[in-house]
Formats: structure tokens, sequence, C-alpha cells
């Protein structure tokens, strides 16, 4: 709905009077101005910019890492012995539960919304993306649903039911502490947030990418997340009915779990999986998507069959829907569905193995560049292999009723999320450093940060498959000494291996922060192309300015940006590739041809009042409902808010942003 | 024991078709590399000690074995690019997009591998769903946090069990015979694993799971609830044991034989009144009578979440309690018992607590005080959610000679 | 900040407040009651108003500016069109009527009018907004579409379901799966067609859209006015009725109509069999196979089913004898029993049941027994 926000000519005088002041819509609705603060505090909290929101996305995300991870470490203390002591049950069943809670939807989910929010606008030569204030609104909706549900912790106590929850346990009868309820409401809160990213992203995508880039020229990373937009699409429903069931159960006494009603506490384990499956693609398809950046910019080669690993890539987000049951093949679904699934299962190997295929053959006759960035990416192929291999074992069901909820299927899935996911989105933090705050992260400490949690991931990971197949169930918070054998199989000693190799990843984890700050301190610019890259985010300064693009690129061709650094030029000894422009060249290019007209989103108070209204509707929920009818009002308010104001700042209202003759105006899409 | 000694011996002995043969051998291989000299933990479920577990065996280990084998390629080809390709100053290479025909070669290989693995997968997954070779069915239900057994009147691999017995924990069962468990639960979701005698089994409330148990040889074989299933859920665990058919037979007799009270006078005798005062209202012990003769019968229902409690007539047949997770007889006797030769064994469990073997230690703890020994919710200020059912043993605050006088009397159930 | 006309507001809604006081305090009884709620009500309508005037600044923002009576938009262009005259006069009539009627046509109308109202006064505001009507219609609309939009929305949606549950609930169960099917088919189908023919024009599929709501409005208030299909609820079965003792009409009250379909619970405890001839009553325990079982084992405290099967040319419930307990008075109490419904020969049921104490404790035995057939009974141990 485009609305004109000034009269299009000057009204009209009666006898050439002077010309009135008429109406503009920040005095007509001078309540619902919009904030215009270029600087300070409130342009980051008020902020549609999807870099700055990128920028939180990944703050946030990091401390949820250390809190998750701090989590890890505990459990780890408390399995180093027989019959340890460091954490009651209570409190053991708790954490494990937040470890995972956290990890899945308070770190990797949102530290790959940070590099796609980031990085798809400027892969695809965009200004922003569709929404900007809804994509402010899924940040804040994240931040707040996270901190709602840690509050857990100091309210009564955290979730004690497995990231799982599976009913009855979870029913108010048998988990009677409030940790479930925030747990349900926390991630309703988060869900929404998800859900609005992933309907924002998939519009960008498809509606405002540069002139010229067809789909198949997206950079892969690019493609990865559309994919994972799509997963979310379809998977937080599931999960959000899911949740709403629960909470209804929980709190007002509805019984869709309850036996003793006729129902059947499978239903929970089938809507909870039905989303558990895609979401394990939504955390490791972006991760994929940044290594497969990576590893042809350290090869100087284009990806190995670009067009195999993105429909591989939209294979597995297809098949994925259709393998849910496999986590339930102890559950008793009959020899039937075991079958089906089983067989589904191992075909989602296919489109996994040409991954690695296409990866491996990348490599193969480049030119490789072992920065620390392309040791991650290499990392990755590793490690995701071993846990794709220890998965086709799992497909196998006969073997997997004896693997099932044994430690080999802790190995399996911490391979492939840490292994795969987090040293991905560590590969990012390194290859993407220099485009964001326009310094590089120091190489040393970066190649021991990544030496530590390589072998930390073995160290502690590895001993996990002896573990289960030796018989050690997960989620126990103690093991008994008279189970544990002697020898080269001895879980004690395996256990102790493992709590030592958890924190052999903490230091690496906390060489990366240290990195952070040693970087920031040191204050040296990076060059403007370090890593002699290929596609659009590079065409630009570093960090980029807020309008991204001086002149929005116009593409030609897969890796725009290599083909415009390199042509082959014929010698002597056959073709060969030449450079025949620098980075600077191109940038200085752009910039003496900058757009005269630039749309820009302004600013809004009302994403994050907006976001704010819900979790005080969720504590009135588990507290005392008036204090929803508070938050509803406050999410009231903020809808109206959010219609009422002026979809730009008035100029007035404005320092020039910019010199020059170029104006800067602001979208009318807000 | 030797770990590939033990792998080759009982799949050589016990399967005697080529193909299984072959798997043996290459499970021996891989075996002989991983371990040196070393007694594995007992539940390691790659040493199968019953026919259904050795089937999912013979699938698991030439899957394992293909993973590693693909596992080896891939990081062997990889490792050699790394060393290969490094950048040595070398020219840019060409920029070449790929190889359709090797891409769809490569797509082709996994997918012929996967579907080699498949077939066997599904034939499987159908063989240990079958029923109609059942010779013995016996009920076991899950609840916070120990398992139930309920042994179906009626024929049972050649024995005949007049009377319905009721026990937990230990899972009692005649060897080399197809017994059929009837696997459900009381409250939340649990899960049945015996490793050495076949996969897991969800217990789901509302919900009738059958597992099939078949032992080769007579022997105890360790187990886990393996569903999480709440605040004790580590402290969950279960035996299956089993015997010849002869010892099967002397066990059922023990189980059906009929109550025998203390003698008049005796410390246990004071024992049977403090066990009806204080423990009768949720355990049952068969045939225990008041004393103007009325049967004394447990009401668990009024008092328990799950509304069971241990059925306690013949405690001392078992060797742990509560939840199987406590001892009540020696390390030393249990080492004994639990590595004893298939021909011993039986005698030996018949007789497990022995006044030499007996270790009172865990037995006293738990009286004086169960959720200290096992976290459980009884705290009577917290059970608004249950209408002031407990889920676990509450503590009786019983006195130190009551404690004397239920333990004389406990020694006697057997 | 406080403008002329909000000032008048805010004194009308002091004034009914004070008055809602007095008027509270001073009259009891209903009336008092009712006008004390009156008076209330026009204390809330007035402050929402005297909000509304605070917020667009009396419809006048050009008041503050001088000289605008002459160069304000006003004062150059005619008004546009306005439906809210209409409309308000319809719903003070409404009113009117409403008065001497029914007292839902007088809600509805004082509902019409506030909205009229509203709408009448942005709009006017709006139209003296700026010398451009465009920008004066995009002014208007961004102020009420936030409030129209989810209100109109609410309401052809409450229409919608309301029609269609009419239209249900008056056809027979067996149309309603065809008229299910029909509707949804040619929805998909509209829908197809509006997706493949992008040509097709505004107003096209505006009218067909229109037509197929006001077809669905029509018929739903044609259904609500000649009332619902007659809807039998039959009672539960009763234990009663499960030892045999009710009388034919009760027996003959729950059986009449009994579903003899069975929900796919693939888990019951037991098969029970009730052979032709009703010379065998048998049961296949779930798991073992051919062998007839007259005695099961049941756990205690746990959730079973079982699943009967009648070759009867009689139909034959299957009762569930849940024994007999002391009352807690002390008095010998009466047997407890559950149990399916009758079913035709070769139908199937399911019985699904809970036993909390041991068979010790009960003064009759738990078993299964089928009404009618004499002689036959499988036990149930309950240890």
């Amino acid at each position: 709905m485009a609305i004109i926000e000034r009269p299009s000519a000057v009204p009209a005088t009666v006898d050439g009077a002077a010309a009135p002041e008429f109406v503009t819509t920040s005095s007509a609705l001078g309540n619902f101005r919009r904030p215009v603060s270029t600087t300070g505090w409130k342009s980051w909290i008020f902020t549609v910019d999807h870099k700055k929101i990128g920028i939180m996305y990944g703050a946030v995300s990091l401390f949820f890492f250390l809190v998750g991870g701090v989590e890890a470490l505990f459990i780890r203390l408390q399995l180093a012995a027989p019959d340890n002591t460091v954490l009651s049950a209570g409190l053991y069943n708790e954490m494990f539960t937040m470890h995972a809670t956290t990890m899945v939807f308070l770190f990797v989910m949102p530290m790959a919304a940070a590099f796609a929010n980031y990085f798809l606008p400027l892969q695809i030569g965009a200004r922003d993306v569709a929404f900007p204030r809804m994509n402010a609104l899924g940040f804040w909706l994240f931040l707040f649903g996270g901190i709602f549900l840690n509050t857990s912790w100091f309210l009564g106590g955290a979730p004690d039911g497995g990231w799982f929850m599976y009913s009855p346990n979870s029913s108010a009868l048998f988990s009677p502490t409030n940790g479930v309820d925030f747990w349900v409401l926390g991630l309703q809160i988060t869900g929404i947030a998800s859900l609005v990213g992933a309907i924002n992203l998939i519009v960008t995508v498809l509606n405002m990418r540069a002139p010229g880039m067809k789909l198949m020229q997206m950079p892969v990373f690019t493609w990865m997340v559309l994919v994972v937009q799509f997963l979310l699409l379809f998977a937080m429903p599931v999960i959000t009915v899911a949740l709403f069931l629960l909470s209804f159960q929980r709190n007002f006494g509805a019984t869709f779990f309850d036996v003793n009603q006729g129902a059947d506490p499978l239903l929970w384990q089938h809507l909870f999986w039905i989303f558990g499956h895609p979401e394990v693609y939504i955390l490791i398809l972006p991760s994929f998507g940044i290594i497969s950046e990576v590893l042809p910019t350290f090869a100087r080669k284009p990806l190995f069959g670009y067009k195999f690993v993105v429909f591989s890539g939209a294979a597995i987000g297809f098949v994925g829907w259709g393998v849910w049951a496999h986590h339930m093949f102890a559950s008793g679904l009959g020899p039937v569905s075991v079958a089906v699934f089983s067989v589904a299962t191992m075909l989602i190997a296919i489109p996994t193995g040409v991954k690695i295929v296409n990866w491996t053959l990348t490599l193969w006759g480049g030119k490789l560049q072992y920065t620390t960035a392309m040791l991650f990416a290499i990392g990755v192929i590793v490690l995701f292999t071993i846990g794709g291999l220890s998965g086709v074992t799992h497909a196998v069901a006969p073997s997997d009723t004896q693997q099932t909820d044994t430690y080999h299927i802790v190995a399996h899935f911490h391979y492939v999320i840490v292994g795969g996911a987090v040293m991905g989105l560590f590969a990012g933090f390194y290859f993407w450093w220099p485009k964001v705050f326009g310094q590089l992260l120091s190489e040393r400490l970066g190649k021991w940060n990544f030496w530590l949690m390589f072998f930390g991931v073995n160290l502690t990971f590895a001993p996990m498959h002896i573990l289960g197949l030796q018989g050690m169930p997960r989620r126990m918070v103690v093991w008994p000494d008279k189970l544990t054998g002697d020898g080269f199989f001895d879980i004690a000693f395996w256990n102790k291996i493992a709590s030592v190799g958890s924190f052999v990843i903490a230091t690496g984890v906390l060489l990366f922060v240290i990195n952070i700050f040693v970087t920031a301190k040191r204050k040296v610019k990076a060059p403007l192309d370090p890593w002699d890259a290929r596609t659009l985010e590079w065409i630009t300064a570093s960090p980029p300015k807020e309008h991204n693009f001086d002149r929005i690129p116009t593409v030609h061709a897969l890796d725009e940006f290599f083909h415009r650094k390199y042509e082959e030029v014929d010698t002597e000894n056959g073709p060969r590739l030449v450079k025949v422009k620098t980075a600077e060249e191109i940038l200085a290019e752009e910039e003496a041809n900058a757009d005269r007209h630039i749309h820009l989103p302004s600013p809004s108070y009302w994403p994050i009042i907006l976001a704010l209204g819900l979790p005080i509707i969720a504590y009135g929920v588990i507290f005392n409902l008036l204090l929803s009818v508070v938050g509803t009002a406050v999410v009231l308010l903020a809808v109206f808010g959010w219609c009422l104001e002026p979809s730009v700042a008035d100029d007035s209202d404005y320092d020039p942003p910019t010199g020059g003759d170029s104006t800067k105006e602001l979208a009318t899409l807000g | 024991m030797d770990r590939s000694d033990a792998t080759v011996s009982t799949l050589g002995d016990m399967s005697p078709t080529p193909r299984r043969r072959k798997a043996a051998a290459l499970a021996a291989g891989t075996v002989l590399l991983l371990a040196g000299c070393a007694k594995d933990a007992p539940q390691d479920y790659f040493q199968p000690k019953g026919e259904n577990a050795r089937t999912i065996n013979d699938l698991q280990v030439p899957v394992f074995l293909i993973a590693g084998v693909v596992g080896i390629v891939v990081f062997a080809t990889l490792g050699y690019i790394v060393w290969k390709f490094k950048d040595r100053g070398q020219d840019i290479p060409e920029q070449s997009h790929g190889n359709p025909k090797l891409e769809i070669a490569l797509t082709i290989l996994p997918a012929i591998i996967l579907a080699g693995i498949s077939v066997p997968t599904v034939v499987t997954v159908f063989e240990l769903d079958k029923k109609d070779d059942t010779e013995c069915i016996i009920n076991v239900t899950g609840q916070q946090w120990w398992w139930e057994y309920d042994y179906a009147t009626g024929d049972c691999g050649g024995v005949n069990i007049a009377e319905p017995i009721v026990t937990s924990g230990e899972l009692v069962i005649p060897a080399a015979t197809n017994v059929l468990l009837r696997i459900t639960s009381r409250d939340v979701i649990h899960s049945y694993w015996i490793p050495a005698l076949n996969g897991k089994r969800d217990a789901v409330p509302g919900r009738l799971h059958t597992l099939r148990m078949q032992a080769d040889q007579p022997g105890l074989y360790t187990g886990q609830c393996t569903e999480f299933c709440g605040l004790s859920h580590a402290r969950m665990r279960q035996a299956a044991v089993a015997l010849n058919q002869s010892d099967f037979q002397a066990w059922v007799d023990n189980q059906l034989a009929p109550y025998v009270a203390p003698e008049a006078g005796t410390l246990a005798a004071e024992g049977e009144s403090t066990y009806i005062a204080n423990c009768a209202k949720c355990h049952q012990v068969n045939g225990i009578e008041n004393a103007d003769g009325t049967p004394v019968l447990s009401e668990p229902d009024l008092y328990v979440v799950s509304g069971v409690a241990p059925n306690l007539s013949k405690l001392m047949t078992r060797t742990a309690i509560a939840g199987w997770t406590f001892d009540l007889i020696t390390e030393e006797c249990r080492e004994a018992l639990w590595n004893a030769e298939p021909d011993e064994f039986g005698a030996m469990y018949l007789n497990a607590v022995t006044p030499e073997c007996l270790d009172e230690v865990a037995l006293r703890s738990w009286l004086r005080n169960p959720p200290g020994m096992k976290p459980m919710y009884v705290d009577s200020n917290n059970l608004g959610s249950t209408g002031g059912k407990y889920r676990g043993m509450p503590n009786l605050n019983l006195k130190e000679d009551q404690i004397d006088q239920l333990i004389a009397y406990l020694l006697e159930r057997k | 900040m406080f403008t002329t006309g909000s000032k008048l507001f805010i004194g009308a809604t002091a004034l009914s407040a004070v008055g809602a006081i007095v008027f509270g305090a001073s009259v009891g009884g209903p009336t008092g009651m009712l006008g004390t709620i009156g008076l209330i009500s026009l204390a809330l309508a007035f402050g929402f108003l005297a909000g509304i005037n605070l917020f667009t600044k009396d419809g006048n923002v050009g008041a503050l500016v001088p000289g605008v009576e002459h160069s304000s938009a006003a004062a150059q262009q005619p008004a546009g069109r306005s439906m809210w005259p209409l409309v308000t006069a319809v719903g003070v009539g409404g009113l009117a009527i409403g008065a001497v009627s029914k007292p839902v046509v007088f809600k509805v109308s004082l509902i019409i009018v506030l909205a009229a109202v509203v709408e009448w006064m942005i709009q006017g505001w709006s139209e003296r907004a700026s010398s451009d009507a465009t920008y004066n219609e995009g002014l208007r609309k961004r102020l009420l579409h936030p409030l129209e939009f989810p209100i109109l929305a609410s309401v052809g949606a409450a229409v919608f379901i309301y029609s269609f549950s009419r239209i249900m609930l008056h056809i027979s169960k067996d149309a309603g799966r065809w008229v299910f099917i029909v509707i949804g088919a040619v929805i998909t189908a509209a829908g197809f067609v509006f997706a493949s023919k992008r040509g097709l024009g505004k107003s096209t599929a505006g009218g067909i859209l229109a037509v197929g709501a006001l077809a669905l409005v029509g018929v739903g208030v044609a259904s609500a006015v000649s009332g619902q299909r007659p809807i039998e609820l039959h009672p539960g079965v009763t234990t009663a009725v499960c030892l045999g003792t009710a009388t034919e009409a009760e027996i003959e009250e729950v059986d009449h109509n009994a579903s003899q379909d069975v929900a796919a619970k693939s888990n019951p405890l037991a098969n029970v069999y009730l052979t032709a001839d009703e010379s065998n009553l048998y049961a296949l325990n779930t798991g073992i196979g051919g062998v007839q079982y007259k005695e099961i084992n049941v756990p205690r405290s746990t959730v079973v089913h079982v699943l009967f099967h009648n070759a009867s040319e009689t139909p034959r419930r299957l009762t569930v004898h849940l024994g007999t307990f002391k009352a807690a008075d002390g008095t010998a109490g009466s047997e407890v029993a559950d149990c399916t419904t009758a079913i035709e020969r070769d139908g199937t049921a399911f019985l699904t049941f809970r036993i909390d104490k041991s068979q010790a404790a009960s003064s009759t035995p738990y078993r299964l027994t089928v009404p009618g057939v004499e002689g036959q009974e499988i036990k149930l141990l309950v240890p």
C-alpha cells in the first residue's frame, strides 16, 4: 500500500497570497514521528538497517553460545567421574534441557540469521531486506524470547523435560515447576521471530536481486539461506501448534496428551519431529552455504558443480520432510512405518554425499591457501563426514534400536552440529569479519582457535561413539562404576577424555573471544579485498555504507566480483587468468557512478515496543493473567503505532546524511 | 575375556551359515584392531547373547564397515588434495564449473551402496517383528523409576505358571526360549533395553508394544531405561536373567511357594508387624495376614501416582533393589555371578543372596531415607500437582530398631 | 494541547462520570443498575471521542496556522463524497426501531452510529489536511485502516463461519460430506483459475467472489431460519446396561445407532471372540498365536484395550466386570462394570478399562462376559 507522504504539488492559493504551510505527515501525526538518530544507542535499538540488525543478532547469539557452552561444561564435569555429585539430578535435567535449547534456538539458528541478515542483501545487490521493520521485530523477539526463557533459572527452575519435551513427562503432573511453561512460551516468541524472518528473506531474495542476477547466479550461501527460510516457513507452524497444545494442557486444563482421557502420547512425538527433523537442516544448511563460499575463494576456483550443490541443498530441504519418524524407531510404530522411514532416511544421505564430493572436487586442482577460514571449512568437511557416516548406521532401523538414546547418537549429532554447523559459522566469522568490521581477525590466534576446536571436538565427541557402543545411555545424571568395563573400552576412561575435550573446545572458543578484543584494540585497517574474493558483497566498502552500494551493481555472471577482477589473456603458454583490475579500482568506479537517488527505510520505535509486549503476556500466562492484559495492551498499542507512523521521517527531522548533490530519500515501503 | 575371542566364538558356534561366518570374521578383524585384552562394559551391544541381538549385529557390523571404508576413502582423498594442491605459487587454476558425468557417477555410487544396505534392513525389520513363534509371554510395565514384570499364566517355555507372578527389576526368563515382552507404562514414557538380547522398545502409557527376547545361554544381562523419564531416569535399571528349564522351574516354584510367617518371638516376627504398620499400605507381600487372620492388601493406588509399588513377597530372590540400582550382594559375589559360566550360573543365581554374599548396607540406608539415595518427588510440600500422591518412596522416618526388625523380616522373603 | 472540541468532550466525559456516580449512589434496584451502566458507557464513549479529538487536533490542524481560513484546502475544494451521513441516519433510525422492538436491533444500531461518527469525523478532518485529495485520502486510510481491516475481517470471518456452520447443521450427515467435498473442490478450482488467468479483471474476480459469498450467506441464513437437523443424544453405557439389569427401553436407547466402526488402535491387550453358535467366548492374547485363552493377565493401574469380535447372529456386547468394593461407609457396595454397545454380527468394538486394585480386594471376580450368553466368561487375573 503506497501512501504518498506529501502533497505532490504546492497547494493552490487565493490571489497569489503567500504559500501556506501545509500539513506534513509528521505534523499531522505528531505523536508518531519516526526516530532519526544515526549515532548512539538509539541508532541501534530503533534501527531497521539489516547490517546493524545482523550485528546485533550475532552479538546476542554469541552471548547465548557462551551460556550454552558453560551449561555443557557443567554437564561434562558431572559426567567426568562415576556417581559424581557436581549437579543434583534435578539440576542436571535442567542443564541438559537448557544446553540443547540454547544451542539450537538461541545460538545456531539466530547466528545463521545474523549471517543471512547481514550478507544476503549484500550478496544479491540489494539496499536492505524487503520488510525492514519486520526484520527489526524478528531480532527483538529473539532477544526477548531468549531472555524470557533464561529467566526461568531464577523464577522457580528451568525446564527439565529435555529439548524434545516428550509428553506426558512434560505435563503439569510430572513437571510441576514453571520451567516447561517458560520453555513453551519462550519458544513461541522466538518462533515468531523465525517465521517473520523467513517470510522477509524469501521475499527479499525473490524480488530484490540486482539487475541481471538470475536465480542460478546467486551465491550458494544465498541459495542455502533461501532453502532454510522455506524450511522454517513450513516447520515453525508445526512446532507452534504442538507448543499451543502443550501450553493449553498445562495452563488451561486441556487433555491433548492425557492418556487417561484417551490421548496417545505419540502425537507429541510426531508433531515435534515433523518440526524437529527439518530443524536439523535449518541448523546445518547455512553452514553448508558459508563453506561453499569459503572453499572456492581459497581454492581460487569456482565451486565444483554449482548446480548440483544447489539442487542437492533443495533436495535435502525436500526429503527432510519425509524422515521424521527415524527419531522414533524405538517408539513402537510398527514394522511398516519403520521400514519406510528407514529407507527414506538412507535416501537423504545421497544429496548430502553429493555436497561432500563437490567440496572435495572444488579443492582438487586448486591453489589452496590455508587461512583460518579455509581451515575451518576443511574441518567441516572432515567432521561432517564422520557425523554423516555414523548417521547412516542410525538409518538402519534395527541397528538404531540398539543405538538410539545412547551416547552414540550424542556423538553423531554433535559431529554434525558442532563439527558441521558451528565450525562452518566460525569459518564465516573469519572470512567475513573484515567485511563487517573493516579489520582482519588475527590469523595467528585464529589458527590456535581452529586447532584447539578441531582437536577438542574430536577429543570430546569421538569417545562418545565408544561410550554409546558400550551401552551408555543419554540423559543420565550418573553412570555407575559397576557397568564400566575395563581396558580399551573402559567407560570411565573415555568419559574423562570427553570431559577434558570439552574444556579444550572451551579454550578454543575463549581464544576467539580474545581475538575479537585484540583485533578491535589493534585498530589496523584491513585491505579492501583481503581474500581475493568472488561474490558481490566484496564490491563495496568495508564496512559497507549504510546504503550498501553507491551504485546497484549489474550482474553478468556467477562470481561477478571475480570476473570483474580477472580476465583470460592469451599468452605463449596458452590462455592465462590475469588480474586486470584491483578491488580499489572497481570500488572507485562504482563510487564515481553513484546512483543519484537512494531509497532507505527510516528507523522505527515500534518493533522493539511490540516485541516487548510478548514476554509480558507470557509472564502473565505463567504468573497472573492480569499481566497478560497489560502485555496485550502494549502489543496493540505497538501495532497501531506501527500502522500509524509515517512511512518516512520528514526531511526536516534529518541531519543531511551526505554532502554533495546526491539526495537520499526514504523508501515508501516501511 | 578377550573381546575378539568372544565375538568369534559366539558367532561361530551359534550361526553356522556362511554369511554369518563372513560377518563374524570381518567383525573379529575390525575388533582386533581396536581392542587389546580387555573386558567390555556389560552393555556393549556388539556382543549379542541372543538370537534377536545377533540378527541386529549381523546387520550393523557390515554397515559400520562400509561406513568406515567410505570414511577412509574420503579422508585419504582429502588428505592427498590438501597436501598436493597447497598454494606453492602456481597459476590461478582454470575456472571450471564441474563435470556433469563425474557428478552423476558420484551420485549414483552412494545410491547403489545405500540400496544395498536398505534391502537387508527392511528384511530385518520384519524379522524382528515376528510374533508367531512366541513360547512365553511376560507383561513388562514401566513406572517412575522401576520396572514391574507380570508373568502371564500358562505355559512358559515348557514350564507351567499356575498363578500370576509379579516381580520387579530382574526379568527371569527361560534360556533358549522365544519370550515376548508386552511393554506398557503407567505414567511417562520409558524404554526397555537389554543390549545383549535385543534393541529398545518404548513403554508408552495407553499403548502395548511387543519386544522379542531370547537368550542363548543362562546368564545375567544388564540394561537401563533409555527414554528420559524424569528425575531418577539414571537410576532406573534392569537386568534379564536367563535360566535353563529346570532352574526356571525351580524359580517359578519358589515364587509361587506359600507365605511363611516368621517364627513367633523372633526379631523377624516383630518385623512383620512393623511391616504391616509401615510398608503394607503400598507394598504387597503375598499371603501375609493381619492378627485377626484377614489378608493384608496393599492399596498403592491411594498413595502413589503410578498406582503400584514393588511386590516384596520374594525380595531376597533379587540381587538389587530400588530400580535395580543398589546391590543386595557384595561386590565380589556380584562379579562372580555376572561372570559365571552358563552351566554354573543357574545354581548361583537361585542362591544369590546367601548369608556370605548378603550386603545389607544399601538396604539399611534405603529404609533410613530413600529419597536421599535416589531423588524422587516425595516432598509433601510439593505434591500439589499430583493431589498429594508420591512419585517414588517417601522417607518413613523409621527408627533404627524398626529398621533392624524390618531387615530381619525382609531377609526371610526368599 | 487541549483543543476546543476536546474540551467539550472532556467536559461531557466528566459530567457523565459524575452523573453515573450520583445516579448509582442515589437510585437503587435494577433500574439504578441499568442507569449506572448506561451512564458509564456514555462516559467511556465520550472519553474515546475526547481522545480522538485530542489526537486529531480537533480535526482541524490548520486552525493553528494564521490565515488558513482562506488558504486551506477546505476553502478551495468542495467536500468529497461521503456515505457516513447516510449510514448515521440508518443507524439513528435503527435506534428508534430497536427501542420499541428488539434490543438486538438497538445494540447493532448503536454500534453503527458510533462507527459512523468516528469514520465521519476522521474523513472530515483528513479532507482539510491539504489541497491534495490523494494525499488526504492516504492520510485517512493510514489512520482508519488499522481499525477497519481487523474489525471487518473478523466480522467477515464470523459471518462466513456462522453461515457455513448453519448449512452443515441443517443438512444430513451424509450430505455434509458431499457439501464439504464440493465446496472445497469449488474453492480449489476457483483458486486455480484465478492463479492461471492473470488477465482476469479485478471486477470479474470480485464479482465471482461476491456471488460466492452472497450464495453462502444466503443459504446460511435460509438454513438458520429453517433450523438444525434433529440431533439425538444417546446416553452412554451404564453399569445396569452392562450387567443386563437395565430395562429394554434403556438398552435400546444406548444401542440405537451405535457405531460399528473401530478406531485404528493397533495395540490391544487381547482380541476376544464370540463364536457364531455362542458356545464359546475366548481370547487371543496379543503376541501368541493360536491358543484360545479363558483367562488373561492384566497389569494393575494400567490403561488396557480389548477388542471384541462378534460372530453371533444376535447383537452382543462385551462387559467387563470391574469388581465389588466396600463403600466408604462400610456397606457392601455394588458391582462396577463397563461394556461396549451391542455389536452386530461380524462387528468389532473396543473396550478400554483400567483396574487399580488386586483381585483379592474385590468380593466378585474380575472377568469379561457377554450378557445373554450363559456359562461363558474370560477371567481377568490381576495380581
